[in-house]
């Protein structure tokens, strides 16, 4: 496993921010998930060292980074704080980067890491005068420049244009297709959907989902699911039948298209059909409606919510 | 020492605008020396009384509390020092450069009015001894001053206010005329190291030490505050 967290809590004063979170992740980019204040910028800060847990265990790499600073030559982080120091070129600011992390070849690797997120051609303009774009991609190639095994960042798409942000994604995806671990933090959830195999989801500083995005649906297989179904003349007969037999919910046709709400996926999916036949409707097309992150992710944190803190 | 990181720290403190104000300060030990040179009543007396109760209890500390302060609280302010701290260096080669650049940045910065006092303070008892010791005096000040502000900055919000009023009412006020607290002052050592250059007459609030033993105190107290900072570092939980 690259980073463990073991039922960490974190909490400032009376304020929680973390509350007996446990995951586990492996090579590939995994997105942080949460709304502002969900506790992603301080679960990464935990990951990064930069802060101890009130209770529990944090281990990246196999090593305590508070403890073993070794371990800062396999890790790259971007942090979500702006700062940066604006008399630096971005080439000199990454050169410098790279010497501290005993790279090698500070300024090939520097070189290479400012190309990797399209800066070249800004590299020898000090980063104070740089847009909130530019600085960054500044932030990325410093966290790249060392070719680490765990990336942290913390909100990266932040600023970044849509080429731009569509340029990052890729190189995070590439990435995670080569093997490195990579956490990426953010509230963007299409942009996740789009960069992770797998989400760790965070609301109020609980963990209330893990896993590859299908297995975060089975874990709440029971929250209402919508299908928007295409039975022609028929949809109005098939509703009566389908709330008759306890199957929906609520129905409504909505375009004459029917729209069914249901809690038992299986037993609606077992019996559409022969109900449909026995109706003398023809079902031409079934879809469900808010399958995507952001319906997991809205119903994960309105139902954490609802439970309270 | 870790150089990369010295020369980052030395950029960020002396190569901007606020240096060329901050070097004014000791431009009033200066005028000083021109009003007494130009009255002709300029002597080693005069200069030790110049330096012993202005230039190292008021001007020097006050050099040093606003570029100390800002040598690593500034950094963790603006969080340039995560990156700093995503280093594999332990947190005292992080804190060391940036309290010797600091100390460097106000040596330099008082170096033209030291230079402009020395050059206006001639005669018979005044010799090149003297102006060593006098730059003895302000460079194990500024490194001992510029450690303790640095420490400050880690430990308090508001260093700057809460190092102005250690300046003007302890090292400038109290310590600089109350012999029951000539032992307790950073600016008392200072004036031991500047009296070992200069006749004995002209002591003033000097602890009862040597100009060696006085700098070494000086260098320990710097070393002391430095690997404070740098355990302050390791302990404390970056923004």
């Amino acid at each position: 496993m690259t980073l463990v967290f073991r039922g960490v809590s974190k909490w400032y004063g009376d304020t929680v921010a973390l509350a007996e979170v446990s995951f586990e992740l492996t090579p590939g980019v995994t997105g942080l998930l949460g709304h502002n204040g969900a506790g992603k910028s301080t679960a990464l800060a935990l990951c990064a060292g930069f802060a101890d847990p009130s209770t529990g265990t944090v281990r990246v790499l196999g090593c305590d980074p508070r403890r073993e600073p070794e371990v800062y030559r396999r890790i790259g982080i971007v942090h979500d704080r702006d700062g940066l120091w604006p008399f630096l070129t971005a080439r000199e600011l990454v050169e410098l980067m790279a010497g501290l992390r005993d790279v090698p070849d500070p300024r090939q690797a520097a070189a290479e890491a400012i190309a990797s997120v399209g800066l070249e051609d800004a590299a020898e303009r000090r980063v104070g005068g740089f847009s909130k774009g530019m600085r960054q991609r500044v932030k990325l190639a410093q966290a790249l420049v060392h070719s680490p095994e765990l990336l942290l960042l913390d909100e990266p798409l932040n600023g970044l244009d849509p080429v731009q942000r569509r340029h990052v994604v890729e190189l995070i995806r590439r990435l995670g297709a080569e093997g490195r671990t990579v956490v990426v933090s953010s509230h963007v959830l299409h942009e996740v959907e789009r960069m992770a195999h797998r989400v760790v989801v965070l609301v109020n500083g609980r963990l209330v989902a893990e896993g590859e995005t299908g297995a975060i649906r089975d874990l709440i297989r029971d929250r209402p699911r919508t299908l928007r179904i295409a039975a022609g003349a028929a949809a109005q007969r098939l509703a009566r039948e389908l709330v008759g037999e306890g199957l929906a919910s609520g129905v409504r046709i909505d375009d004459g298209m029917l729209v069914v709400e249901t809690a038992d996926m299986d037993a609606l999916g077992r019996r559409l059909m022969p109900l449909a036949r026995d109706l003398g409707a023809s079902v031409d097309r079934v879809e469900p409606l808010g399958d995507d992150l952001e319906s997991v992710y809205t119903y994960l944190t309105d139902h954490a919510r609802g439970r309270g803190r | 020492m870790n150089g990369p990181l010295f020369r980052l720290a030395l950029r960020r403190l002396l190569l901007r605008r606020r240096s060329v104000l901050l070097a004014l300060a000791p431009m009033l030990a200066a005028l000083i020396a021109v009003v007494q040179a130009a009255g002709g009543t300029a002597n080693a007396k005069e200069f030790a009384s110049v330096m012993e109760q202005l230039f190292l209890p008021t001007i020097l500390p006050f050099l040093a509390l606003v570029i100390g302060s800002s040598a690593i609280g500034e950094e963790r302010d603006d969080a340039t020092i995560l990156y700093l701290a995503s280093t594999p260096l332990p947190r005292l080669a992080i804190a060391l450069p940036a309290i010797v650049a600091a100390a460097l940045t106000t040596i330099v910065l008082c170096l033209p009015g030291l230079a402009i006092v020395i050059a206006l303070s001639p005669g018979d008892d005044f010799t090149i001894s003297a102006a060593a010791w006098a730059l003895a005096s302000v460079v194990a000040g500024a490194c001992a001053y510029s450690a303790a502000f640095g420490a400050l900055s880690l430990r308090v919000k508001r260093p700057v206010v809460i190092g102005l009023v250690y300046v003007l009412f302890w090292e400038g006020s109290i310590a600089t005329f109350a012999p029951s607290a000539r032992w307790l002052s950073l600016g008392a050592y200072a004036r031991a190291v500047v009296a070992g250059g200069l006749p004995s007459s002209t002591d003033f609030n000097v602890p009862a030490i040597g100009s060696l033993a006085a700098a070494a105190v000086l260098a320990g107290l710097a070393a002391v505050a430095t690997w404070w900072c740098g355990r302050r570092l390791t302990r404390l939980e970056l923004p």
